[in-house]
């Protein structure tokens, strides 16, 4: 039981596909103007990585090694085009402000890089597991950037006013924010895992 | 269950697979979502049309250069304006808004339809043209930013989203105004300029 909390507790922690791995970077940066936004790109990153995860575990040793990298791109360009035709249809508030940015799903290396070095080598329960772990911890770094950025650029969080627009700098929600942000964040969470050791 | 080898037979029949899995999916995905993304979309625009000209009981719609209009009346006939739905190339790829003329061919509301602007930059054309289009009255000359010599105050890191958006209202005043016989006196009005 342990073991498999630890897959969890790995893709949020010491795996964190955004503050550890740095992978996935467009979507970070692209889609964290706010913190709804982030949550959102965050939950649907998820959905795909749990989907295509399970299927490509069970589907392992039916894709010969020389055309997985098609094989796994097929699949989760199909889970990427289903749940974007349901943001069409049931959520289109979301599917307006993240709608640019859900295609993009399909090149995203954290999906492809979980696909290739855990699903294609593990059970499909601990997949889902895995899946569900980095889809958490990405979520949760989406959230937090867009939280800092959506404060320091607009004084908003989460849509609610915390101080006047006018004392809010521009530039966190531009891309160059982004980065210094997103760097910020990273020196911040090492300098607490290097002061726990 | 030992994994198939890379020779041609296995590849090509497990790509084949996952392909014919893969669009069988999709169709079955889309045969359920067509009828509510349609749904969807003919909702927003009538809430779109509604927020434009709140009187409307009756659409009367056909299609100039394209754009589709929305003559609405009220229920006892009268005419209270039209909605006209206009597409211009923002940032992001195209937008369509709909801009809606009161009666006497003013601007009354615009709405967005869809867009694919830049989060937090050019979407924030959603709200931003309220005012500069509440400024406009028949006769004056085509919008256009500040930067351009005209008088409506572009959005802030997103001037190609602004420009692209007074195109989009340029050309739907273009087909109100030339298409729409005054209801008073039965002439046409023609803009200033251009």
């Amino acid at each position: 039981m342990n073991k498999k909390l630890n897959i969890i507790t790995n893709g949020i922690w010491n795996e964190n596909p955004t503050f550890v791995l740095l992978l996935g970077m467009c979507p970070t940066l692209g889609t964290t103007t706010s913190a709804i936004n982030g949550m959102g790109m965050g939950l649907a990153t998820a959905f795909v990585l749990i989907c295509s995860n399970l299927v490509i575990s069970l589907l392992k040793n039916l894709i010969p090694d020389k055309v997985h990298i098609p094989a796994y791109i097929v699949i989760i360009a199909s889970f990427v085009t289903i749940l974007q035709l349901c943001m069409q249809a049931w959520l289109p508030e979301l599917n307006a402000s993240l709608g640019l940015f859900i295609p993009l799903i399909v090149v995203n290396c954290i999906v492809l890089g979980r696909a290739e070095t855990f699903a294609a080598k593990n059970s499909p329960f601990d997949s889902i597991l895995d899946g569900l772990g980095i889809g958490l911890g990405f979520t949760l770094a989406l959230t937090l950037l867009g939280a800092v950025r959506e404060l320091l650029g607009s004084g908003r969080l989460f849509g609610y006013s915390v101080f006047p627009e006018t004392y809010g700098s521009l530039i966190f929600i531009l891309a160059p924010g982004a980065f210094i942000a997103l760097g910020l964040l990273i020196a911040i969470i090492n300098h607490i895992k290097s002061n726990a050791q | 269950m030992k994994k198939l080898p890379s020779t041609i037979l296995p590849m090509l029949l497990s790509l084949t697979c996952v392909c014919l899995l893969a669009g069988t999916l999709l169709g079955v995905v889309h045969y359920f979502t067509e009828e509510p993304i349609a749904a969807t979309e003919k909702i927003q625009q009538e809430k779109a049309i509604k927020a434009v000209l709140p009187k409307y009981k009756k659409l009367e719609t056909d299609t100039i250069n394209g754009m589709p209009r929305h003559k609405a009346f009220t229920k006892s006939g009268e005419y209270v304006g039209v909605a006209i739905e206009s597409t211009a190339d923002g940032f992001g790829g195209p937008f369509t808004i709909i801009v809606g003329f009161d009666a006497t061919n003013e601007i009354c509301g615009y709405q967005v339809l869809k867009h694919q602007e830049t989060p937090g930059l050019g979407s924030k054309m959603t709200d931003w043209f309220v005012e500069a289009l509440a400024e406009w009255t028949p006769g004056d000359k085509p919008l256009s930013v500040k930067k351009d010599g005209g008088s409506v105050e572009a959005i802030t890191a997103a001037t190609i989203s602004s420009r692209a958006f007074l195109v989009a209202v340029n050309q739907a005043i273009g087909i109100c105004i030339d298409q729409n016989v005054d209801q008073t006196t039965g002439a046409t009005r023609k803009m200033k300029g251009n």
